[in-house]
């Protein structure tokens, strides 16, 4: 983190430091919880690599369609102070109840249909057709949940730099690479590695619903944790 | 995509909502009273990351160390406000803030140093100088 700090200090070019605040993002303990779920669901392809690298992809782009969709309401002369005040607010609060009805749905033990998150909520073994579209939506969700950290680094920092002029509005698409890219390179790894095992025992369909059933009660733990510290 | 573009365009309008309605408190801002006092504020969450507890110490600390004798005077204070508590609304919107924020104020004049103060959120001797060249600012 003190390296990154450093960067940042010394960093003449906005896009360098838009790339420094996403990593800060990225690693920082605070939005750990929702990297972890997200490693998990993009990786949940596991048999076939290539699929789960373009879901981190996605996942990436989810994100940059929020944190540009932002600083371009801003752009346009919306209240900073409403805006950051509705998502810093309320965008943890909102997200633990919203991740446990996800894992709930994921493990199909009740079965609703919502619609527009019917693909974020595709039951345990089945390959639907929305799996792209359910993980661009939960980039950007993911994205929308600012934690106290990450909301300083996006609002006070990346924002007043990005709006200053019509052509910082690509800073957030930078931002969004840099706070996806850890996710992506994990999951990819992680689909690699349980995906060599599981070829190499001929029981890769196992390990996939094995691992969307633990994606899946992750997303129950991770919002029953997030309750947890933001209400108790 | 349809679904995700219904989904975007709903988002974008309550944020247009919600944004529209700030426009006004904005002015209010301008009309602040005319003091001489200089208060630092820290505004935060009720949940905090570590860094947001580090700056509010570090800050607090800086300010009481720096203008010991004018705090006693009252002429100086630092505060530290919940935006989740409701009774913070008043100043949050009189000083147009949104989220976690660290300001200097004096009268009508506001110093935003967010960004420096988290930046050097463990780095007391840097806190201390951010500050008191924000307190200066705010004197001019």
């Amino acid at each position: 983190m003190e390296f990154l700090k450093n960067i940042l200090e010394n960093s003449q070019y906005s896009v360098i430091t838009a790339l420094v605040l996403g990593l800060m993002t990225a690693i920082s303990p605070c939005p750990l919880a929702t990297n972890i779920t997200a490693i998990g669901f993009i990786s949940r392809d596991i048999e076939n690599r290539k699929r789960v690298f373009i879901n981190g992809l996605i996942y990436t782009l989810g994100r940059a369609i929020s944190y540009t969709g932002i600083a371009v309401i801003l752009y346009f002369g919306a209240s900073r102070m409403n805006v950051s005040r509705f998502f810093q607010g309320w965008g943890e609060k909102l997200l633990a109840p919203l991740m446990i009805i996800i894992g709930i749905l994921m493990l199909g033990v009740i079965k609703i249909k919502f619609p527009g998150f019917s693909g974020l909520t595709d039951r345990i073994g089945k390959k639907g057709n929305g799996s792209y579209r359910s993980t661009l939506l939960l980039g950007i969700i993911f994205a929308l949940a600012f934690c106290p950290y990450s909301g300083v680094l996006y609002f006070a920092i990346l924002i007043p730099m990005t709006i200053a002029s019509a052509g910082g509005l690509y800073l957030p698409v930078v931002f969004a690479i840099a706070t996806g890219l850890p996710v992506v390179i994990f999951a990819w790894l992680i689909a690699f590695a349980i995906g060599s095992v599981g070829s190499l025992y001929n029981h890769i369909k196992t390990f996939e619903l094995w691992l969307r059933r633990v994606v899946a009660v992750l997303f129950i733990a991770i919002g029953v944790y997030y309750i947890i510290i933001m209400f108790l | 995509m349809k679904k995700i573009a219904f989904f975007v365009s709903i988002l974008t309008l309550v944020l247009y909502t919600i944004s529209c309605s700030g426009q006004g408190n904005q002015k209010v801002t301008a009309q602040t009273a005319n003091s001489s006092k200089v208060i630092v504020y820290y505004f935060h969450f009720s949940h905090r990351c570590s860094t947001c507890l580090a700056v509010e110490a570090n800050a607090r600390k800086a300010v009481e160390e720096l203008y010991a004798d004018k705090i006693k005077s009252g002429e100086y204070s630092f505060a530290a406000i919940n935006l989740d508590d409701a009774k913070s609304k008043d100043i949050a919107d009189k000083l147009g803030v949104g989220g976690q924020t660290l300001l200097v104020v004096r009268g009508n004049k506001k110093i935003d140093i967010t960004d420096k103060g988290f930046m050097n959120a463990n780095d007391f001797d840097k806190m201390k100088e951010e500050i008191k060249s924000a307190v200066e600012e705010a004197l001019l």
